[in-house]
């Protein structure tokens, strides 16, 4: 199959999931360069220049906190999920559970 | 040091409102920073690795949209049907309108140069065709920036504003334009020559038309040009042809076609006196004649046959969707 087709429908697929690893590792501080990394280790490859923007939206959507921490030589900004953003962490968890079962569901049968 | 962080920082944020900017300058000084050391780390040579990490970062002008949640497009999606819908009536309209309003002002004022009129039509045609393009898509950009509407369009769509459909009858919307400029054209003329003239010698216009038509044969004969060209717009409306219209057709070519044939065979439409100016005589008079009356009947008889032949193409095609729900 054409890896450009396939690439496509990944990404297409992944592009809100982003926002769900976001709000999951945050539960504990993190800072920019770091959280991107945990991405992409996660398998989440997230472009820089869409996560440093996404998490200033998030920080204004009341989703993350955020603090400085100019303890070490390089300061950092540093996000922390909020209780408004557990509350939804919880919500789309719960969504994305139920799309997984529903998946799950469709393809009964087939094997794989 | 880092004169290529700090150019791209400073492109990036010069888009940026200023009171967000010092925290973003930190914030992405240290990201940009960390992902350096990163390459640094696996062994990169200093300015390569700023120079990767940068070229990652793409685009600051994309990056600084994506800080201030600004659209990267002049009109988006939501927009475009709406800003294409109104781009398209308003040029349909203004740029026709252009053209004969410029004709008709130039030929007023300077009867003497039909070229002249021709490319003051061109030029004014064109400006109005910029200038709608220019001023509608402005406003839409206003639109999409400012928010208003943003959703779904300006208006709600329902289903009540699809468009009827159009069953293939070869009219075409150009094609009735094309048709509607032609009469327009004809009419011009035929008011032109009795301010001016197209021909003129030494200076003062020469009368082709003879004087005393314009007591009742050129004002029936605009008048009837007029009726056709309305009955071009009522064809497009209709959408297809039909055997009625094909014989209000044929009797408006009949209308035009008998009189002027008539005219032409009793020598009362030309004034020769322009021939005898130009030293052609009498034999000229007559292959003039001859040749104008072989093109009315040519005209009017194929206008005739082509209205029934479209019409009997639209008969032969599928019955109408009322009956094929049935």
């Amino acid at each position: 199959m054409d890896d450009d087709l396939i690439g496509g429908h990944l990404q297409e697929l992944r592009r809100g999931t982003v926002v769900l690893a976001c709000l999951s590792i945050l539960r504990h501080p993190g800072y920019g360069y770091g959280l991107l990394e945990d991405l992409n280790r996660a398998g989440l490859a997230v472009e820089a220049n869409t996560l440093y923007p996404l998490l200033r939206r998030l920080e204004k959507q009341g989703l993350l906190t955020s603090s400085w921490n100019t303890e070490e030589a390089r300061p950092r900004k540093f996000y922390t999920t909020s209780r408004q953003g557990l509350e939804l962490l919880d919500l789309l968890l719960k969504d994305w559970n139920s799309l997984h079962a529903s998946i799950c569901q469709l393809n009964e049968g087939t094997g794989s | 040091m880092n004169t290529l962080t700090d150019r791209y920082v400073f492109a990036a944020l010069s888009s940026i409102p200023e009171q967000q900017r010092g925290d973003i300058d930190r914030e992405l000084r240290a990201s940009i920073a960390d992902a350096v050391d990163a390459r640094l780390d696996a062994g990169e040579p200093p300015a390569d690795a700023e120079n990767a990490v940068l070229a990652e970062f793409g685009d600051p002008q994309r990056l600084a949209a994506r800080y201030a949640d600004r659209p990267l497009y002049l009109i988006g999606p939501e927009l475009y049907p709406d800003w294409r819908r109104i781009l398209r009536i308003l040029l349909l309209t203004v740029v026709p309108l252009a053209f004969v309003a410029a004709t008709l002002v130039r030929m007023a004022s300077d009867p003497e140069d039909p070229a002249a009129a021709f490319g003051a039509a061109i030029s004014a045609s064109i400006t109005a065709l910029v200038q709608v393009t220019f001023w509608v898509t402005l406003a839409f950009a206003v639109i999409q920036r400012t928010g208003t509407g943003r959703k779904e369009g300006l208006k709600q769509w329902t289903p009540g504003m699809l468009p009827q459909i159009q069953r293939h009858s070869g009219i075409s919307l150009s094609d009735t334009i094309a048709a509607v400029i032609v009469l327009a054209f004809f009419i011009g003329l035929l008011l032109w020559q009795r301010v001016g003239s197209l021909f003129y010698l030494d200076g003062e216009p020469v009368l082709v038309l003879q004087e005393q038509l314009w007591n009742f044969w050129l004002p029936c004969i605009i008048v009837l040009l007029t009726l056709e060209a309305v009955f071009a717009v009522v064809v497009y409306a209709a959408g297809r042809w039909t055997y009625a219209l094909a014989a209000v057709n044929a009797a408006l070519a009949l209308l035009f076609t008998v009189p002027v044939l008539w005219l032409l065979a009793n020598e009362r439409v030309f004034d020769w006196s322009f021939l005898s100016n130009v030293d052609w005589g009498a034999a000229a008079a007559n292959w003039i004649g001859t040749v104008t009356a072989a093109a009315v009947a040519v005209a009017g008889l194929w206008t005739i046959v082509d209205g029934f032949r479209k019409a009997r193409k639209t008969a032969g095609q599928a019955a109408p969707p009322q009956q094929a729900s049935r």
